[in-house]
């Protein structure tokens, strides 16, 4: 099975919170866009996948909702790791 | 408080911290002078934290005017309405000493799908008379005596009562519904690890600078950092649920070839191919073509696509859902047909393919596919590696925001000796 999310995420909860503040929009409180992007600390998103692999997925991707910015992908990165067999 | 702690957030001195969902309402219990609000005010934003002592204050004389209970309890509960109905996160910041109100509290939560926990405040009975005495107005000692020995019950009634969790007041942190467990299975990940791969969707380009550059450099990132395989979307125009229509959006296979050239490893695919907008025989040919290119790294991701306004925008028609269902299944049957020796005619629902000219794809073991639509049977050449559930709830219980796709390989073949439906 695969799965597929928008993720944003953030070494800690201090850049999360800024990247966050960054990234939503006007009007939308930070509690409903971090539901709608996934947002969370590496920690967090190694709990959220491993929940969806013992679920049965097997590959997951992402779509990370800051993209545009040059620490996003390395970022992700640990989340990646804590995956390798 | 959201996701994170709050800018400038008092540092609360002790206590576990408390992992609440996005959408939830916090009932909080204890005697006056245990802290509640203090709490609150440090942990929470004030448009979330709704008192009874702060109502008291706008419809009474202030903040202790016992006289003004009713109306304040009056708003209190119409703004709790409001709030839940919108899913807010909200406390409510009142004694909470009262098992009915809590259970009407409880119940308002449930009717509006969000979440429930309460929060206790076990304060020693000596501070929190102390803390009563220091107060302009404070609350008569016989009625303080009473909220505190009411509260040495509370604690076993709040067990029974269905609240989603009750925690000892500490530090908070609020994250998605999908991450409320993530400590323990983070701790499952380090102790028993499981491997999972990862694949990186690039559904828009509208970042600073260079778009090839840009697009090189992510994608050189991308498989650095560990990605297997990358993704666009295959659409004309950027959909709503990502941007505005006028935002770039590149062609999805001319940017797969491009990312074939840029990259070694990572696997390539539309996520997924619309079947409306290609002939499905020259959709056969472009991903034969990216096979080769790539060095065997695509995956065949088919839909029966269905973003209306991209199709008038381009003078396509829109067929019906039916219609396009059909056309999927017709790509499903078509595709490994193509890919296979041989060039007889092909009949399906929507398509017709008088002859099939021989495609070049190199795959000896059949090219990947995912399949976005329930298609009602896999077409002959098409074998899942997994079953197609009738839903997903197994994955969609810790999976928030998502989408999932059958995986699966298709086998170039030879074809029958007919193959119309």
């Amino acid at each position: 099975m695969t799965h597929l999310s928008t993720v944003l995420c953030a070494p800690d909860r201090s850049s999360l919170r800024d990247r966050t503040e960054a990234a939503r929009a006007p009007g939308t409180t930070p509690e409903a866009f971090a539901e709608s992007v996934n947002a969370g600390t590496v920690d967090d998103h190694i709990g959220r996948f491993r929940e969806l692999a013992e679920a049965g997925v097997h590959t997951a991707i992402v779509s990370l909702a800051d993209l545009a910015t040059a620490s996003a992908v390395a970022d992700f990165a640990p989340v990646i790791t804590a995956f390798r067999s | 408080m959201p996701i994170y702690e709050r800018s400038g957030q008092r540092p609360y001195p002790s206590g576990v911290t408390i992992r609440l969902p996005t959408a939830c309402l916090v009932v909080l219990v204890g005697p006056s002078g245990s802290g509640k609000s203090t709490w609150a005010e440090s942990q929470f934003r004030p448009e979330q934290v709704v008192s009874s002592d702060r109502l008291r204050a706008l419809v009474g004389e202030g903040p202790h005017d016992q006289k003004a209970g009713k109306d304040a309890f009056q708003v209190l509960n119409l703004v709790l309405e409001r709030r839940v109905s919108r899913r807010l996160l909200t406390v409510v910041d009142t004694l909470g000493l009262d098992a009915a109100r809590r259970t009407a509290y409880l119940r308002l939560a449930r009717q509006h799908g969000m979440a429930c926990h309460a929060v206790l405040f076990d304060t020693p009975a000596a501070l929190c008379r102390e803390r009563n005495r220091a107060r302009d107005r404070p609350v008569p000692a016989k009625v303080l005596a009473e909220q505190i020995r009411a509260h040495g019950n509370t604690r076993a009634a709040l067990a029974g009562e269905g609240f989603d969790a009750v925690h000892d007041a500490g530090p908070v942190v609020v994250v998605p519904a999908a991450m409320l467990a993530a400590p323990a299975a983070a701790s499952r990940q380090e102790d028993h690890p499981m491997s999972l791969r990862f694949g990186l969707q690039v559904p828009s380009f509208t970042w600073a600078g260079d778009l090839r550059d840009g697009l090189a450099a992510l994608a050189v990132d991308a498989e650095e950092a560990g990605f297997s395989s990358l993704w666009v979307m295959d659409h004309m125009l950027q959909i709503p649920q990502v941007g505005r229509e006028w935002d770039p959006m590149l062609d999805s296979y001319t940017t797969l070839g491009f990312l074939a050239a840029v990259t070694k490893t990572c696997r390539l695919g539309a996520l997924v191919t619309g079947v409306t907008y290609r002939n499905p025989a020259h959709l056969a040919k472009i991903v034969a073509t990216l096979d080769v290119l790539s060095g065997g790294r695509v995956v065949c991701g088919l839909g029966a696509a269905w973003f209306e306004r991209e199709h008038r925008v381009y003078g396509w028609d829109f067929p019906t859902r039916r219609d396009r269902l059909d056309l999927l299944e017709d790509a499903l049957r078509l595709l490994p047909l193509m890919w296979g020796p041989g060039s007889q005619p092909f009949e399906g629902h929507r398509v017709r393919i008088p002859r099939r000219s021989a495609t070049h794809g190199r795959s000896k073991h059949g090219y990947p596919y995912w399949s976005a639509a329930r298609a009602s049977a896999a077409p002959c050449g098409w074998s899942r590696s997994t079953p197609m559930p009738a839903t997903s709830s197994a994955a969609r219980t810790p999976c928030g925001t998502s989408s999932a796709y059958w995986p699966g390989t298709v086998q170039p073949q030879a074809a029958p000796s007919t193959t119309s439906r």
